[in-house]
């Protein structure tokens, strides 16, 4: 076969695969709905929270005010043999509370009640608050709005976990988390967070949760 | 790719049928083995027995159980689009003709749930017609039809009535084998790509398919040579525009890989051993009944070898059956042998004798019916 021909064949079929996978996107483009903005948002939320394993939250939960630092990562303790996915906040003069599997820890003197505590650790993790929200968010069942939060342009993200109402607030455009406000039956809350923490506070979270190996969670 | 004499003396098991009474039956035998699928679904709905596993899940609809598990992820991408949702199970990871095709039939007026159903089981029976006419070019008469009764009654087959795609991708790569052995490239460019557009493992069939090319390549003009080439990478020319799409719609053109994570499928070098290590005491005990497929499925492809089925297919579908396990699971590897077509005639070749055919269709349609019922609460 001559070249000519050859470039012959070699043009058909690029130009047919090319046609195939245009029309392939062009199918998918105008068949399929595209997501809402408020979706795309929600989802880089939740997105955006894996950078963060720390936050610092001054919270008022059930007429309280409570000042913690978060820990989010994987712990041992409580029976388990290997490490769980969880979170811990530390509150200061308040004792901690740590979730880690299915399990919910409360200590230190004046502790939180359970119902109290669970409220006050969504407050204090966003990434524990995230996990839910993503599970919420597969379903749909989320909706998103521009607000201002602190001075600052932010999108309130809007969904509910049972009996609550949950808006999680985040920063425009990088989506870092600002604030969370819980609205439930019996326990109500609303917490300023910032993420990140400085190291000598980290250090101070880590050194609390390894004291008394028999009843708290050892970071992993 | 060529075709097989009978073996001398070897008498064919069922009487060699002619061709439209072996097509008529071949509608008759998806008649049967739909009919028993939807009849068991219907009854599961109505009995609603065992109390905790008919739950609302399937008891909203009379066909509800045939659109459980992935189906419902394939229905929420044709009513509200893709989203990824970084490190969960979202739907990126479902590719789109499927809800392509649900989203078109909801246009005229189905229900997703009926649309599902009717599409997976209308696209079976082209998926048979067009397996027996492939087991023809391929095989003698008797083992194509044999093997196209065998796909219709096979035990995990529930599945090409379910709101999942494996009945248009067997369609698909059933169809564009054919076309190529008949010389249509085009066409067969698009089947390929279809069914590429449905599930990513139908690219294989560009092995059969570029053997046939290649075989054929000094007897083509240079404009079938185009053709037969392009047939060939239309595959992965398919391939390319979901992740386009993803990029255009998510901003993301690796959704799909993420996604695929998420849901812990991401291939390891040690993925083969991870499976077998993770098997012993998994909490999910229908991965018993996918490792046992697993490894009947080779035991198939290699009867279907010595049935002198082509390496080009024999390859293609080891790939299908042997690549997901490199994910590190053997998690629905039941479901994804079933578009391995040497499977169901190495299937019809080893069952020679009539009795034993007989009693294998039996079996098979009694488990099938089994697997019906048992679809609430094991993952196909």
């Amino acid at each position: 076969m001559g070249g000519r021909a050859r470039l012959q064949v070699i043009l058909v079929a690029l130009a047919a695969a090319a046609t195939m996978a245009a029309a392939g996107f062009g199918l998918e483009a105008v068949a399929l709905p595209r997501p809402g903005r408020g979706l795309l948002v929600a989802a880089g939320a939740v997105a955006a929270l894996d950078q963060f394993r720390f936050a610092r939250t001054v919270e008022d939960v059930d007429g309280r005010r409570l000042r913690g630092t978060c820990y989010e990562g994987w712990f041992r303790g409580g029976g388990t043999r290997r490490p769980v996915e969880g979170a811990a906040t530390v509150f200061r003069g308040r004792g901690a509370v740590v979730a880690a599997g299915a399990r919910v820890w409360t200590f230190g003197r004046d502790s939180l009640g359970r119902r109290v505590a669970a409220t006050a650790l969504r407050l204090a993790c966003p990434k524990v608050l995230g996990g839910v929200l993503a599970r919420t968010l597969i379903r749909g069942r989320v909706g998103v709005a521009r607000a201002r939060v602190d001075g600052q342009s932010a999108y309130a993200i809007g969904f509910r976990v049972r009996h609550e109402h949950v808006w999680f607030f985040v920063g425009r455009p990088r989506l870092r988390p600002i604030a969370i406000r819980v609205l439930g039956h019996g326990v109500t809350g609303i917490a300023d967070v910032e993420v990140g923490a400085p190291k000598p506070q980290i250090r101070h979270v880590l050194e609390i949760l390894r004291v008394d190996r028999r009843r708290h969670a050892v970071p992993a | 790719m060529q075709s097989l004499p009978d073996s001398a003396g070897t008498a064919p098991a069922i009487a060699l049928p002619r061709l439209g009474a072996a097509r008529l039956r071949i509608v008759g035998w998806w008649a049967v083995s739909r009919g028993a699928v939807v009849t068991t679904a219907l009854v599961v709905h109505a009995v609603r027995r065992p109390h905790g596993y008919f739950d609302a899940d399937v008891a909203h609809h009379p066909i509800a159980l045939l659109g459980l598990w992935d189906g419902e992820w394939y229905r929420r991408v044709a009513e509200h689009g893709y989203l990824l949702v970084a490190h969960k199970q979202s739907d990126p990871a479902f590719f789109p003709l499927y809800p392509v095709l649900l989203r078109a039939a909801h246009a005229l007026g189905l229900p997703y749930g009926v649309a599902g159903v009717a599409i997976s089981n209308v696209a079976f029976l082209l998926a048979l017609v067009v397996l027996y006419e492939l087991g023809r070019e391929l095989l003698p008469e008797h083992l194509a039809y044999r093997a196209t009764t065998l796909a219709a009654v096979f035990p995990l087959g529930y599945v090409f009535s379910m709101a999942y795609p494996e009945s248009i991708v067997l369609a698909g790569m059933a169809g564009a084998a054919l076309l190529a052995l008949r010389g249509r490239w085009f066409a067969c460019a698009i089947a390929v790509a279809a069914a590429t557009l449905a599930r990513p493992e139908a690219l294989f069939v560009a092995i059969p398919v570029g053997a046939v090319a290649a075989s054929r390549w000094r007897s083509l003009e240079p404009q079938q040579r185009g053709g037969a080439l392009a047939a060939t990478l239309a595959a992965p020319a398919a391939l390319v525009s979901f992740p386009l799409y993803l990029d255009w719609t998510l901003h993301d053109p690796f959704a799909w890989n993420r996604a695929q994570t998420a849901w812990g499928r991401s291939f390891r070098v040690d993925g083969f051993t991870h499976a077998v290590a993770t098997l012993p005491g998994t909490p999910h005990p229908w991965l018993y009944r996918d490792a046992a497929l697993f490894v009947v499925y080779l035991a198939l492809i290699g009867a279907a070898a010595r049935a002198g089925v082509g390496r080009a297919w024999i390859a293609a579908a080891l790939l299908i059956v042997v690549l997901p396990v490199w994910s590190g699971s053997f998690e629905s590897e039941g479901r994804f042998g079933l578009l391995a077509v040497p499977v169901y005639w190495g299937l019809a070749a080893a069952l020679r004798r009539p009795w034993l055919a007989r009693a294998a269709h039996a079996t098979c349609l009694a488990l099938l019916v089994a697997g019906t019922v048992s679809l609430k609460f094991v993952f196909p």
